[in-house]
């Protein structure tokens, strides 16, 4: 009877894996620090659209939650698969170090896309835009709409996350320059949960009853601080700026809870992501600047891959998008 | 000896049809690679065998592994290596004498009791590190973690010697025998003077000790002391023992089948990795295969199949 069980699971296997074929074809693997959040969905639709224009083969996967012990395992059986280049989007930036610098002895080139990982472990990184705008711009919408002085807070992913941390950092440095009457009363995590979020963002609203904004930094994250703004009933009273994709946050713009929304395009982000991996490949070294489809031209910073400067959504263009 | 010749044949199976889905499978690099996490399971895996055979369970062991994780971070940084390892089994062994405690000596359910030290020591792992993760180690940690020793991963030998300290102990001493008659009957063992509290107490305190060792092989692994290190390992190291045809219920033990259920969830995972199955099926994969084993389990001691 077992061996039916596995037979059955057999074909099960079978029909759905894809034939690994040994042709001259360069293949990629791609790695978002989680699967299944609109926003790294967005990226991998950009992804894949690159790799069929580049007519390269893509492997895209991760983990089912922010877990980077899996992201090594993962990490571990690719390199197994021979592949030509990894791009990873790293959950912590120390945690992946000595399996990427493995990656890079083995000869393959190795690149981070949105978290970078840190101690020479990476060939390229590919930044949407550069910390500084997108802290800087973070903390200008809020200043906008709650004036320069009063009470904010911040929700963010996992306290680990590199890129999560550098952007709190240039947003302190903002409000020390611009508007030092913005006193940032808590930072809590969320670990890219929205229910998380949502109940982070309800204890800050209680235990800080002063705030007067609320910044959610992922896209997760900013959905729900909004929705919790919106529950206890302080809309328009209580500011939520963040980083998010635009469906995430269609239904609160439009109800008014939140007026801009900050993000750049993360299928664009996708979609550079795996033309800066064929070009290493190809080229072995990026110049400092790189030619990506349907991008353009795009300045490479001595490592850094930059995307562009940061996209503002309101309620005069959210509709437009759908990601 | 029939469960297991079972178990043994559906890993050929396996590896013959993993090899089959890619190329890249049977390769040595592959399949040593593979160990790396392997070992961490199976470490804890020797313990659970011997704690299901008592129809006991430790649902404790992924926050202990984290909570050990973080005790040998901060040891580590604030001393030295050698210390942080210490300190990081002290802490598992106090953390499973906690546990053997409540369920040897005050009777209380496995399953109530490490359902709540999984939240305690995970809780306790949170709240001393803040979440933040320590990196940072001594070049010793890269040895055990992604170094090799005569071309083996380090953690597979140490996997080796704790399953063979385990199976003679399950297989070849009195010891084991308790364990069993425990898991069969209690009253009874405890009405032959079997001295039950003291060896489920050192069961569970092994348990700790061993978490702790995992805690260490898998913080040196990633390079980072990680509270939330082990999140989900306790449904990883079950399957892999309910699979190994350990009877939840008490009284059998299979240690040769818990390696064979952990080598098995092992090539799966990898295999369908390799052949490009994306990750959320194998997370199906992984409770069909619990829920496969689990009737397979029925069905074999319903038929009085003598163990």
């Amino acid at each position: 009877m077992s061996k039916w069980i596995i037979c059955g699971a057999l074909l099960f296997l079978c029909s759905c894996a894809s034939q690994e074929e040994q042709t001259q074809n360069i293949r990629i693997g791609m790695m978002p620090k989680l699967v299944g959040i609109d926003y790294f969905n967005a990226c991998e639709k950009g992804a894949r659209a690159a790799a069929a224009e580049l007519g390269v083969e893509l492997v895209y996967d991760g983990p089912l939650n922010n877990d980077v012990g899996k992201q090594a395992e993962m990490l571990d059986t690719w390199m197994a698969m021979g592949l030509d280049a990894i791009a990873v989007a790293p959950n912590d930036p120390n945690a992946l170090s000595p399996t990427l610098r493995r990656a890079m002895q083995q000869r393959i080139k190795v690149l981070t896309w949105d978290a970078d990982s840190a101690g020479e472990s990476r060939h390229y990184f590919v930044n949407q835009a550069t910390y500084e705008d997108i802290g800087s711009e973070l903390v200008d919408i809020m200043a906008e709409q709650i004036g320069p002085e009063g009470d904010v807070a911040i929700v963010t992913g996992s306290l680990t996350a590199a890129n999560q941390n550098i952007w709190m950092e240039w947003m302190n440095k903002r409000i020390a320059s611009a508007f030092p009457g913005l006193q940032i009363v808590a930072v809590r995590p969320s670990e890219e949960d929205q229910q998380l979020a949502y109940q982070v963002s309800q204890d800050l609203l209680k235990a800080h009853p002063t705030i007067r904004g609320v910044w959610g930094i992922t896209s997760v994250a900013f959905p729900g601080a909004a929705a919790a703004i919106r529950d206890a009933g302080r809309s328009g009273e209580v500011a939520v700026v963040g980083l998010a994709t635009p469906n995430g946050m269609k239904e609160y713009v439009r109800d008014g809870t939140v007026e801009t929304v900050l993000l750049w395009n993360p299928v664009d982000l996708g979609y550079l992501t795996v033309q800066a991996a064929v070009a290493a490949v190809r080229n072995d070294t990026l110049g400092a600047s790189l030619t990506a489809g349907r991008l353009g031209e795009v300045t490479v910073l001595d490592d850094q891959v930059l995307l562009g400067a940061p996209m503002q959504f309101n309620k005069d263009n959210i509709e437009e998008f759908d990601f | 000896m029939k469960r297991e010749s079972g178990l043994l044949l559906t890993l050929i199976i396996l590896v013959a049809a993993m090899s089959v889905l890619s190329p890249y499978f049977l390769r040595t690099g592959n399949l040593l690679g593979l160990t790396r996490h392997l070992a961490e399971v199976g470490i804890i895996a020797c313990a659970m065998t011997c704690i299901i055979a008592t129809s006991g369970i430790d649902l404790s062991v992924g926050s202990l592994l984290g909570l050990t994780s973080i005790a040998l971070g901060y040891a580590s940084l604030a001393w030295n290596p050698a210390s942080g390892i210490a300190i990081a089994f002290a802490t598992g062994l106090v953390g499973g004498l906690f546990n053997g405690a409540l369920i040897a000596h005050f009777a209380l359910p496995p399953l109530v009791v490490t359902l709540a030290t999984m939240a305690l020591f995970r809780g306790l792992a949170m709240t001393i590190s803040q979440a933040q993760p320590v990196s940072d180690f001594a070049p010793i940690f890269d040895w055990i973690g992604q170094g090799t020793t005569a071309f083996i991963p380090t953690q597979l030998w140490i996997w080796c010697v704790v399953y063979a300290t385990s199976w003679v102990l399950l297989e070849r001493t009195g010891y084991g025998r308790y364990l069993r008659a425990i898991g069969d009957n209690s009253q009874a063992a405890r009405a032959a003077t079997l001295p039950v509290k003291r060896v489920l107490l050192s069961a569970y305190a092994a348990m700790g000790l061993l978490c702790a060792l995992a805690g260490i092989v898998y913080t040196a692994r990633v390079s980072t002391a990680r509270a939330d290190a082990g999140t989900g390992l306790e449904l990883e190291v079950i399957t892999a023992v309910v699979l190994g045809g350990t009877s939840i219920t008490g009284g059998r033990a299979s240690l040769v089948g818990t390696l064979l259920g952990v080598l098995i969830l092992g090539v799966v995972r990898n295999g369908a990795s390799l052949a490009g199955v994306p990750s959320v099926w194998q997370a199906i994969i992984a409770g069909v295969i619990l829920i496969a084993a689990a009737a397979l389990n029925y069905r074999l001691t319903d038929r009085g199949t003598a163990h």
